[in-house]
């Protein structure tokens, strides 16, 4: 891992119950969450300040950017390993996604099972 | 005698004019007359010679010739009794007349055989009236030719306005095609977009019920509120396979059943179990899936309700086809039922969780059987079921 990132999980996701249920299901998992955000802008803004290790990246946001270009950037700038949530396994979507070659790729509902296996196998990776 | 006295003057006779009495006018009439016959006999077969040179086409020409030959005699024949008024060279005469007669007779016999032919030669008139004929029937054939002529040129316009028509016909139907193509396609997009709300609406029940789980110390109530969110992630997994399938309508139930299990088993932190998940691809709509996906996190929440002995737990489902065409969904585990008052075999009993269980078997029309020995077994049998 580099640029001394911490041990902090950002969550991003439009919808607010659904990023609150992410940041329980993390909390659950022992892990801090430093962060919900709902815009592209917000997701880059609070990676920045933080500097988490992982994030939780909704494909759909608020605004006109969406997850690939917000985690595009928070690679660029900060370094974190992305994991991808999406609901659609649309083909286009999907390119998308790996264009910028994601630590994983979730599809909801995720059960506690797959996200404690994403989490860990991003944060040894 | 020699011949030359024969032909010219034989036994000293007497020339003609003597039979006349050397009367002027007699001999005069005689010679004139003979002279003048001669003449036609001489001039007529010029004319049947040049007819005949100018016609070489013509049939039968050879009596032509025949009678040339044959005038040219009676000519001689007359010429002769010119001179025999004077001179007796009847010798010659005789034989004149002898050459004659042959030519005549001849003639005569030849002529007979050629009546018919020569009557059935065509006449002029005949054949002005067979060449009328030609000409009638060919002014037909050229007014049938323009008839056929316009009726081709009637047919091509038909044919033309034909093609048009069924280029209009083509183009209309292929945007009619498109049209339908695209209304399609706008009926998979709202499909997607009412599947993804949903999956969307029940994630954001789970979280509220989550986040209402940590408002909650009794242990009861949160163990009640753990089994309902597995319940609602059945629903929500459902429409997850729904939307990854081709035509939004149905999916292969197999993979749904081991990612169901494997989570409702995962959740519940208390237990380290084996999960086993043998299914039959099986292509299934939302109106068997719903139901079975609930029936199955239902026995798995009984199930995970049992006491393992540590290390040896074993959950397993199955999903497989019997001979009769029915499907059988085995639900068992190795566990020992609690006696707590909590669970107790279904025949006997209502409570929760049981009510659900039997009443989803009689949606799918199903029947239910449990066994408990060396742990328990739900067995539940339904129809193959009609994917819609």
């Amino acid at each position: 891992m580099q640029n001394n990132l911490r041990d902090l999980v950002l969550i991003v996701d439009d919808e607010f119950l659904i990023a609150m249920g992410l940041s329980m299901q993390v909390e659950d998992m022992g892990r801090e969450v430093c962060g919900t955000a709902a815009s592209a802008e917000e997701a880059i803004e609070l990676a920045q300040k933080y500097r988490p290790s992982i994030v939780l990246m909704d494909m759909r946001l608020q605004g006109d950017k969406d997850g690939v270009d917000a985690a595009v950037a928070i690679r660029a700038t900060v370094g974190s390993k992305i994991i991808f949530i999406t609901g659609s396994r649309e083909p286009a979507t999907l390119a998308r996604i790996q264009m910028d070659h994601p630590a994983a790729v979730l599809f909801k509902p995720i059960s506690d099972r797959q996200l404690r296996l994403a989490i860990e196998a991003a944060a040894l990776g | 005698m020699s011949i030359w006295d024969w032909l010219l003057n034989p036994a000293g006779l007497t020339a003609h004019g003597f039979c006349l009495s050397w009367a002027p006018g007699l001999v005069a009439l005689h010679a004139i007359s003979d002279a003048l016959t001669g003449l036609a006999y001489f001039s007529m077969p010029v004319v049947l010679l040049t007819f005949a040179r100018r016609r070489p086409d013509l049939q039968y020409i050879w009596v032509l010739y025949l009678f040339v030959v044959f005038i040219l005699a009676c000519g001689a024949d007359h010429v002769m009794s010119i001179v025999t008024l004077w001179l007796p060279a009847y010798g010659i005469e005789g034989i004149i007349k002898l050459i004659t007669a042959l030519l005549s007779v001849v003639a005569a016999i030849a002529l007979w055989p050629l009546l018919p032919k020569l009557v059935a030669l065509p006449s002029p008139a005949m054949l002005e009236r067979l060449n009328a004929q030609l000409q009638e029937k060919i002014a037909e054939q050229q007014q049938t030719a323009a008839l056929l002529r316009d009726s081709e040129a009637r047919v091509k316009v038909a044919n033309g306005q034909l093609q048009q028509r069924v280029e209009a016909q083509t183009s209309e139907l292929r945007a009619a095609n498109s049209q339908l193509t695209a209304t399609l396609e706008q009926r998979d997009i709202l499909l997607r977009e009412v599947y993804h709300r949903v999956k969307n609406n029940l994630q954001i029940v789970d979280a509220l019920m989550a986040y209402q789980s940590r408002q909650i110390s009794d242990k009861q109530a949160l163990a009640s509120l753990h089994y309902l969110r597995q319940r609602v992630y059945a629903l929500g997994l459902v429409h997850q396979q729904l939307l990854e399938s081709q035509d939004f309508k149905t999916f292969d139930i197999a993979p749904f059943l081991r990612e169901l299990t494997t989570a409702v088993v995962d959740a519940d932190h208390r237990k380290q179990l084996d999960v086993e998940v043998r299914a039959i691809p099986l292509v299934v709509g939302l109106d068997f899936a719903i139901p079975l996906g609930l029936l199955v996190t239902e026995l798995l929440i009984n199930a995970l309700q049992h006491e393992f002995p540590d290390g040896a737990g074993r959950i397993s489902v199955e999903l497989e086809r019997k001979e009769s065409g029915t499907l059988a969904l085995i639900v068992s585990d190795n566990g020992e039922a609690v006696d707590d008052g909590r669970t107790v075999p279904f025949a006997t009993q209502p409570g929760r969780g049981i009510n659900i269980i039997t009443g989803l078997v009689s949606q799918l029309k199903g029947a239910i059987s449990e066994q408990s020995k060396n742990g328990t077994r739900t067995e539940i049998h339904v129809g193959q079921p009609t994917a819609r």
